[in-house]
């Protein structure tokens, strides 16, 4: 009977463990997986906005179905917000710290190696009238609204990590509001300043080969070859243009932000609002350069602007051949200065 | 510097005449929104009282 027993249990035991080889072979010959992978078959988050979107509508939306008039409060979930944010509050204000703070440190270091450029042989004490009444109306109307535009711009860009945990809520929230109707009412002065700017000085900033020349000897910068120019020499034609059509990109963007819906759809404004911001940082890091050279940087640049004749011997060093015309016409003969 | 006394001065007009403009045109826009200007109807009768 004992014989019995242990015969009958070591035959158990044996078909156990036969089930057991046999199927967990099975399952390696199946391919399945023998560890559990909780993730494997979840839904990517991609994958269901896809499948919610409705046939042949295209990348632009999950829309649901309204009653009222405004068809865009439709809209559940626009996939390409998540790329614009992430360029807003990441891209944008990454790049545009490199590019204003690079500026200026690279404004530093020239500044340092070639200290401030001289009038070659000092002032003459004779001037020549440079910019009339109208330009320096057009100059100044441009850049004091750029600067306020940059100003609280730039606060959109940065403040809410650079102002916010200095100043706190409450005067951050007052000095963004008060930006924010600075930099939309204060765009139309800006616009027409670049109109102005467009009339005076389009003509004097056709390119042309006395600019290749002004570039291939550094513009005066580098060295103390000061090659001759024109009314406008190289660099400042760079600014020009900079200017006109970054000013007019800046104004069509920031327009299309302004009256929200009336040009484009959302995915048009969320292109303008990356355009428009990309384009201001780089005209901002552009016009550091240009207020550099036309103050500190350069020995008798600012009474261009400021009191609109220049000394006869600046004129003569980086103007030579708007000198040359100039008192072939007689226009504008050197006085002697007050 | 006359001139720039007179630039930011030109602006500050700019601003003043678009703020006037722009202002009306939003009061104008928020008054044609269908159920934005919902307000008491200027008929008394009308609001249930004694007209």
């Amino acid at each position: 009977m004992v014989a019995f027993q242990r015969s009958w249990g070591l035959a158990a035991a044996l078909a156990i463990a036969l089930v057991i080889v046999v199927s967990g072979d099975a399952l390696a010959q199946s391919g399945q997986p023998t560890s559990v992978n909780p993730t494997a078959s979840s839904v990517k988050e991609g994958q269901l906005l896809d499948a919610l979107k409705p046939p042949g509508s295209g990348p632009s939306a999950v829309t649901g179905r309204v009653s009222i008039p405004d068809t865009k409060s439709s809209v559940l979930i626009q996939p390409a917000g998540r790329d614009w944010r992430q360029i807003r509050q990441e891209t944008l204000p990454f790049y545009g710290a490199i590019a204003i703070l690079g500026m200026l440190a690279a404004l530093v270091i020239f500044y340092l190696i070639r200290g401030r450029i001289a009038i070659d042989g000092g002032p003459s004490g004779r001037t020549i009238l440079r910019f009339a009444s109208a330009d320096r109306f057009a100059h100044w109307l441009t850049a004091s609204t750029f600067i306020l535009l940059a100003l609280s711009g730039l606060n959109l860009t940065f403040g809410r990590k650079l102002l916010l945990p200095l100043i706190g809520p409450e005067a951050f929230t007052a000095l963004s509001q008060a930006g924010k109707f600075v930099h939309n009412y204060g765009s139309f002065a800006f616009a027409l300043g670049v109109v102005l700017m467009i009339l005076l000085w389009l003509k004097d900033n056709i390119p042309s080969g006395a600019d290749l020349a002004w570039f291939s000897k550094g513009g005066g910068l580098i060295g103390s070859d000061h090659p001759p120019a024109g009314r406008f020499n190289g660099g400042q034609k760079v600014i020009f243009w900079v200017v006109v059509i970054g000013g007019v990109a800046l104004s069509i963007t920031g327009y299309s932000l302004m009256f929200p819906f009336v040009f484009t759809d959302i995915a048009g404004l969320q292109e303008a609002n990356m355009l428009h911001g990309l384009i201001a940082v780089g005209m901002v890091a552009v016009i550091l350069a240009h207020i550099y050279i036309g103050s500190v940087g350069m020995e008798g640049a600012f009474d261009a602007m400021g009191k609109g004749e220049v000394d006869l011997n600046w004129a003569k060093q980086h103007h030579a051949l708007w000198v040359e015309k100039t008192e072939m016409k007689g226009k504008g003969a050197a006085t002697p200065a007050e | 510097m006359k001139m720039f006394v007179s630039a930011v001065v030109a602006m500050l007009l700019i601003i003043g005449g678009a703020v006037v403009v722009l202002e009306g045109y939003q009061k104008t826009v928020d008054a044609a929104f269908v159920g934005s200007g919902a307000r008491p109807d200027p008929e008394v009768s009308l609001r249930g009282g004694k007209g």
